[in-house]
């Protein structure tokens, strides 16, 4: 498989403060691969970097073999990059469906044919309320599915997902979870930020752990749980404890 | 935005219907009730411009009547100084309006909410200023305060220029009407699902691939031409044009209450707006006239004050629904006695 | 003295004037986060509550003022506390309508002003008081200005320290200060968010009206002369940078310096329209104003 993302020695200063330093990475196409680590330990600097949101002090960032270190955030969906928010953003002041369908315009102009392959990928991650709903009164959990729809409305090769199942219950956070395979299937490769570390275990097929801004570890769920550093930086007692659940 | 129910009050036939009714009225009303109309339709047609961008864009311009100025005075000058019919000088003055629009927001739109309202503030008073003190530019006279009054041409068509108050009123309405569909068909395409989008969140609107700065100079550059045109038939239509009303602060307000008043972002809200405002204030300074000249406007800011606090989406969705319990009054038990 | 010098000494007075009516504008944006479009309007009512007691009881406005100004304090106060804060509330609450307060402010603003307009006409009137009449003499009687205007430029450094010492140095100002900075977390901490906001709210609307103290005995009073200042005050108060007591005098200085060295060289209208231009370039040029503080997400 080849490798969609790579990131060379990215680093990242807010004033005095380094956010995330020297961070070297591959993403393979077609993998779920899961960012987890501490408050604080730098997951949604990085995010945004990928995602041209912010952009990298120093280092480079590559995205299908084309460096995109200094693009416009506007111009990544294009490329086949999409991104979710960690505090959901939806449009409040329209329906469900007209949110998915401002994802699908990118490719489409005919507003008909928008619609339709709106409503097939509403379908797709499962939204069960009533697409006609205005977005802003959606319960959270369809706010998050709300908000990996209208990503993948762009049709994207890459998704990032930054917690999307925060402040879910269980049940929910299956669905999600469920979500994210299909959406793996259809062919997207997903970077997820997650703390629920069962969840992550069960899901990612690769794991970075961030520390300090540091990249603490890599390697598949095994490899991490294994992994001395990861356990008593991040994972922690509670982690065998959640394994044993 | 659609409307359930079994009612005539909904979706397009509501529109048609209430088009119909504007439309016949004045055929049967007296001269002062046809002015009055005249100028809800040209209200109710500069605040669809205004819409336009600063309803669905978000974008909170106080500055709009800047563009309007630039449309009449380019019309009136071509006419008054080379006898260029207004019918080309409105074209000529809507293309100026909007290059000028693109090129002053191009700048402004980095600026977020209050920044960029101030902005446009600065810039009608700058405008309104340059204009006032003015006489001519190069060769190009100005006339400065005492403004432009246009010349007789002796009712002719082409000239803009028509006996009638109807023919006014049929060209604010056509112009109303234009605009109406226009909106309508934008609000369904591709740049009204980016503008509203931007209205909401341009962060999350930039990660779904829209270029916030372009899809809102497009909707500026379509704004400014249509409400330059606005300008072009206020000079027409009074045979005068001024610095002091058409390059000032208070209209550009009162447009943009209007479109707030009504619903902003929404197809119909600009007319609603006009529809209650318009005759209101207009009846009572006639009532009172030269006695209470702030009257009008006072309306328009008490007006607003409540709207902010009991509709917050304006009165467009408010009188549907009015509307709608009316006739479920009305007609609700005779239909109820058809089914049977 | 040469011309020059002179028209820098007219602008630094002016300017004083400038800052002393827009500093109550910043301070309610620099702690309640919204600009009020309503400001020329209050400043135009006080003007005309100067203007009664002037005609009717001979008091001077620079005495009226320590009645107008706490009777001011009291309404700024009860617009944010009443009327204000619902709508404050229900923004935090949904992001639809970020820009209810502002309208609100917008359509007080006509309500307020064109009520004047109702009641008063838009005749000029002028306060002939001690200060308006007699004029301070400088340099050879080279420098000559109202004593109003020369109080209105001491006022306003006296308010200004007023009010960043409230702000900076006690305990109320520290509640003021949490607020500014981080209303929620404040709201943690046992701040009354809401009621501070009212304070904040009253101060700026208190120091509005000792400036329409300066400005009744300095300038006319006319329903338009909010119109005349409340702009300016805007463009002053973002020139400094919003929130900031000292942009605000930097801002009006920059201003008056302008309108008086400028009209030396070019038509005084002309200065005036270089002020909105100044404006304008600092605004696209650094958002933040001269002396604003950067906003960090």
């Amino acid at each position: 498989m080849s490798v969609i993302v790579k990131m060379e020695h990215v680093t990242k200063q807010f004033g005095g403060l380094t956010a995330v330093n020297d961070f070297c990475g591959e993403i393979e196409e077609g993998s779920i691969v899961g960012l987890i680590g501490p408050n604080g330990a730098g997951k949604t600097t990085l995010f945004n970097m990928i995602a041209n949101y912010y952009h990298p002090t120093s280092g480079k960032i590559y995205f299908n073999d084309k460096d995109i270190t200094a693009a416009k955030t506007e111009d990544m969906a294009k490329m086949g990059l999409a991104r979710t928010f960690q505090v959901t953003k939806p449009f409040g002041d329209m329906s469900v469906l007209q949110n998915i369908m401002v994802g699908g315009f990118l490719h489409i102009s005919k507003t008909k044919e928008v619609e339709e392959k709106a409503r097939k990928t509403a379908e797709l991650v499962g939204m069960t309320c009533d697409l006609d709903m205005k977005a802003a009164s959606t319960t959270t959990v369809d706010k998050k599915k709300l908000e990996i729809a209208r990503a993948l409305a762009v049709e994207p090769k890459l998704i990032l997902l930054d917690e999307v199942m925060a402040g879910c219950n269980p049940q929910e956070k299956l669905e999600l979870v469920d979500t994210c395979r299909k959406v793996r299937d259809s062919g997207v490769t997903i970077i997820i930020i997650e703390h629920d570390i069962k969840t992550i275990m069960s899901l990612c097929d690769k794991i970075y752990i961030l520390h300090r801004g540091e990249k603490l570890v890599e390697g598949t769920p095994e490899e991490v749980a294994n992994d001395k550093r990861a356990v008593s930086a991040y994972l922690g007692e509670d982690f065998d404890n959640a394994e044993n659940k | 935005m659609t409307y359930k129910g079994n009612s005539i009050f909904k979706g397009k036939f509501f529109v048609w219907l209430a088009l119909i009714i504007l439309a016949v009225v004045p055929l049967f009303s007296g001269l002062y009730w046809q002015g009055i109309l005249v100028l809800v339709c040209y209200y109710a047609y500069a605040a669809i411009a205004w819409n336009f961008i600063c309803g669905y864009a978000g974008t909170m311009s106080l500055g709009h009547s800047v563009y309007m100025g630039i449309g009449g005075y380019i019309s009136t000058i071509i006419l008054e100084t080379k006898g260029v019919s207004p019918w080309i000088g409105m074209i000529v003055g809507a293309a100026v309006a909007m290059c000028l629009g693109v090129i002053i927001s191009y700048p402004t739109f980095r600026l977020k909410g209050p920044y960029f309202t101030l902005s446009s503030i600065a810039i009608v008073e700058l405008l309104g200023t340059f204009i006032s003190n003015t006489e001519s530019l190069g060769p190009v006279p100005i006339k400065g305060g005492s403004g432009w009054s246009l010349s007789q041409t002796g009712n002719q068509a082409v000239m803009f220029e028509f006996s009638s108050k109807l023919s006014y009123f049929y060209i604010a309405f056509a112009l109303m009407v234009i605009g109406l569909f226009v909106t309508y068909r934008m609000s369904e395409s591709k740049l009204g699902y980016y503008l509203v989008a931007i209205r909401s969140d341009d962060d999350a609107a930039k990660s779904l691939g829209i270029n916030v700065t372009k899809y809102k100079l497009i909707a500026m550059a379509i704004s400014c031409f249509m409400i330059s045109i606005a300008g072009t038939f206020y000079a027409q239509y009074f045979r005068y044009i001024g610095p002091d009303r058409i390059f000032s602060y208070d209209l550009s307000v009162q447009v943009a209450l209007i479109a707030l008043i009504g619903g902003q972002g929404t197809v119909m809200g600009p007319i609603i707006g006009a529809i209650i405002l318009v005759p209101l204030s207009e009846m009572l300074s006639a009532k009172f006239a030269g006695q209470m000249s702030g009257l009008n406007l006072f309306l328009y800011g008490v007006v607003m004050m409540l709207v902010v606090y009991f509709m917050p989406h304006g009165f467009g969705e408010h009188v549907v629904s009015i509307l709608q319990k009316a006739e479920e009054k009305i007609f609700g038990r005779i239909k109820r006695k058809a089914k049977d | 003295m040469n011309n020059i010098l002179i028209a820098i000494l007219h602008g630094l007075i002016l300017g004083g004037a400038y800052s002393l009516i827009a500093v109550g504008l910043s301070v309610i944006f620099g702690v309640v986060r919204i600009i009020n479009f309503s400001h020329g309007a209050m400043l135009m009512a006080s003007a005309f509550a100067y203007y009664e007691l002037f005609t009717r009881f001979n008091v001077d406005p620079f005495f009226a003022m320590f009645v107008i100004a706490p009777a001011f304090f009291i309404i700024g106060f009860l617009l944010q506390k009443v009327v204000i804060r619902p709508l404050l509330i229900r923004e935090s609450a949904s992001v639809l309508e970020p820009t209810s307060v502002m309208l609100f402010t917008i359509g007080l603003d006509y309500a307020i002003c064109n009520l004047y307009l109702m009641i008063y006409t838009s005749r000029y009137k002028t306060l002939n008081t001690w200060s308006y009449k007699n004029y301070f003499r400088a340099f050879d009687n080279s420098f000559v200005t109202q004593y109003s205007r020369l109080i209105a430029f001491l006022l306003c450094f006296v308010v200004a320290f007023g009010l960043w010492f409230i702000i900076n140095k006690t305990e109320l100002g520290k509640r003021i200060r949490a607020v500014s900075q981080n209303r929620d977390a404040a709201a943690l901490c046992g701040v009354d968010v809401h009621t501070t906001y009212g304070i904040a709210f009253g101060l700026g609307t208190a120091a509005l009206a000792i400036a329409g103290a300066a400005m009744s005995s300095f300038y006319l009073v006319s329903p338009s002369v909010g119109n005349v200042f409340g702009t300016k005050s805007f463009m002053i108060v973002v020139l400094g940078g919003l929130g900031s007591i000292p942009g605000a005098i930097v801002g009006g200085m920059i201003f008056g310096l302008i309108e008086q060295v400028a009209a030396q060289f070019i038509p005084s209208t002309m200065a005036s329209m270089l002020s909105f231009a100044v404006f304008l370039v600092v605004l696209i040029l650094k958002p933040d104003g001269l002396l604003g503080r950067r906003k960090r997400k």
